[in-house]
């Protein structure tokens, strides 16, 4: 109770008539803060499993599995017109190897798209698996996550003690203040170091510096590029999502004949947005551990502009470079295996034809 | 002896009138070193009355700004440093509030520490509000009429009995140029007296307007730091929820 009304103290001495009032305090204390973003932090990504789990077994991915099953059915008959045009041209070779993919689409497609589901759901728990490999291994004993996670704290405790300094050089501005100035910047420094005592994060040597002030347009700008780090994480694994969603129409696409298939397309790009993802952690982690290493660099705009702009876009370019790699590659060994498989199927079937004939003569 | 008795009426006259200008003088100089009016103003107590008048609005304004629970601290590191005018010393009460400030418990790095220096500034403005209410407000305005009126009849009681004087049969001018000249002081006095009213009004109105920009200074420092203070508190929080997934 104590505690509340002592720091509701300055903003009730806002008060007037003139005034917007501040009935409550801006903070509740760090420690609260920090459970409580942590938690909802916690709670979001945790929450995407189950989120997953109800899309892809969901009446979502049934509806578009049923799309999927009418554009398969339609691009049958485009499938059949060529098959046929092969038989009679005398590629029943090719016409043969392409009579896998009716039975991949049928076998993917049924029972409401449930095994292409499942497919989806080991598609990504294995990116999961790589993804989480790479966050916990080790860089100067430290996982990427934690020196990600320090860096941002730190920065953040920082910016924090940057303010309650200039709040002292403001209030005890002039110089017959200047004992309790110093005495104000002295405690709000012990308050800073105490929280960095508190969740482990190295001392910050950066404030003997005797003018250094954050302005409120630096504090907007950094929290701005932040945000922009953070909310294309989302983004990248909504994207995942969202696409998954779509792989029940490349697979109906994928019986219009041709050498590229619409579900290799698919697979690619789902490979892309996992390579995004991946690049995003290594660029983050890697940066953050780096700038972690450089006391008294924290303050500037330099992480947050790398995390928030260019981190962004060379996981993006790095992961369309990728899936495009991966495109070509599954086209060439689709193309290459399907032949393979054509010739085996062909040639296991003459054999038989050719056992059954020898059987028949007398 | 005859001379004496041919001036008896002068001298009359001139005894009257040396009792009458002794008698105003000498009021005129108390109402204004020892706060004791003509026709029986106690200033004494009206400014005692002021001063509680003071302090009573002084806690009014305390209650109605300031948190209940506070209350207590912020009236009695004010009203502890109240001197025996009934001024409240601004030194004192930044020393009391600091003492007070000491005794609560400290926040972490997030909350902002409550400033002695902030707290003492709005005492100070709340002070200043109260003195200047004392001055222009409707009580003040009401104690000044007094005053102007105490001594406009002092003025017209020494300017009769100057037209007494000169309507009296004396043939002493010297005595009549006295007694004209006591009436030119009186109106001299009063003059003054309305001067140094209108002085203090002044004076209280210009407070008034350094007040005004010093509160609005104040607030506008206030605002600007709550606000840089929850944009840092915001990135607290966002920092607190990063991780990489």
């Amino acid at each position: 109770m104590i505690m509340n009304n002592f720091v509701k103290l300055p903003f009730y001495l806002l008060q007037s008539q003139d005034l917007p009032e501040y009935p409550e305090p801006l903070s509740g204390g760090a420690e609260s803060i920090f459970n409580r973003s942590n938690e909802a932090s916690q709670t979001v990504v945790n929450n995407f499993e189950p989120l997953w789990q109800s899309t892809i077994k969901g009446g979502l991915f049934e509806a578009m599995a049923s799309l999927g099953v009418l554009i398969a059915v339609i691009a049958t008959g485009f499938f059949l017109v060529q098959w046929v045009q092969q038989f009679l041209s005398g590629e029943g070779d090719r016409a043969f190897s392409e009579l896998i993919w009716p039975i991949i689409v049928i076998v993917t497609l049924s029972n409401k798209g449930a095994l292409l589901g499942t497919v989806t759901l080991e598609l990504r728990a294995v990116g999961n698996k790589v993804n989480y490999t790479i966050l916990n291994s080790a860089v100067a004993n430290e996982s990427l996550q934690q020196h990600h996670r320090q860096t941002q704290f730190g920065s953040a405790i920082d910016n924090l003690e940057a303010v309650a300094i200039s709040e002292c050089r403001e209030t005890h501005g002039s110089t017959q203040r200047g004992r309790k100035r110093d005495m104000c910047i002295r405690e709000a420094r012990a308050k800073a170091e105490a929280e960095r005592r508190k969740y482990g994060l190295p001392s910050n040597k950066r404030w003997q510096l005797p003018n250094i002030r954050h302005s409120i347009i630096q504090l907007v700008i950094n929290r701005f590029l932040m945000a922009v780090h953070y909310a294309f994480q989302y983004v990248v694994e909504l994207t995942l999502l969202i696409m998954s969603l779509f792989g029940p129409l490349a697979m109906g696409l994928s019986m219009i004949p041709g050498t590229s298939k619409a579900i290799f397309s698919w697979i690619s790009n789902i490979a892309a947005v996992f390579l995004m993802k991946l690049t995003l952690n290594l660029v983050s982690g890697i940066a953050a551990y780096s700038f972690s290493q450089q006391q008294g660099f924290n303050d500037s705009l330099v992480l947050p502009v790398l995390l928030g702009v260019f981190s962004p876009i060379l996981s993006v370019m790095v992961g369309l470079q990728g899936g495009t790699a991966l495109f070509q590659a599954l086209s060439t060994a689709s193309v290459y295996g399907g032949y393979r498989t054509a010739a085996r199927f062909i040639g296991q079937a003459g054999n038989a034809a050719r056992q059954m004939a020898s059987r028949r003569l007398p | 002896m005859k001379q004496l008795l041919k001036h008896r009426r002068l001298l009359a006259g001139t005894a009257c009138l040396t009792g009458v200008i002794a008698f105003t003088g000498q009021a005129l100089a108390n109402s204004y070193f020892t706060g004791q009016g003509i026709a029986g103003w106690d200033y004494s107590r009206m400014v005692t009355t002021a001063q509680q008048d003071l302090r009573r609005v002084v806690n009014s304004s305390i209650d109605k700004y300031i948190s209940p629970e506070l209350a207590p601290v912020f009236r009695q590191s004010v009203n502890d440093a109240i001197g025996t005018l009934g001024i409240a010393s601004p030194q004192q009460t930044a020393e009391n509030i600091e003492d007070e400030l000491v005794n609560l418990p400290q926040g972490d790095i997030t909350q902002a520490a409550p400033s002695a220096a902030q707290i003492t500034r709005r005492a100070n403005h709340l002070l200043i509000d109260q003195q200047i209410e004392a001055v222009l407000g409707q009580e003040g305005q009401s104690i000044a009429q007094q005053k102007l009126d105490t001594a406009a009849v002092s003025v017209n009681q020494t300017r009769q009995l100057a037209s007494t004087a000169q309507v009296a049969v004396s043939t002493q001018d010297a005595i009549k140029a006295m007694a004209q000249q006591q009436a030119n002081t009186s109106d001299l006095l009063g003059s003054m007296h309305l001067e140094l009213l209108q002085s203090r009004q002044d004076t209280a109105t210009q407070s008034l307007a350094l007040n005004d920009i010093a509160e609005t200074l104040d607030q506008e420092t206030l605002m600007r730091q709550a606000e840089r203070r929850s944009e840092a508190i915001a990135g607290f929080e966002q920092a607190a929820a990063a991780r990489l997934f």
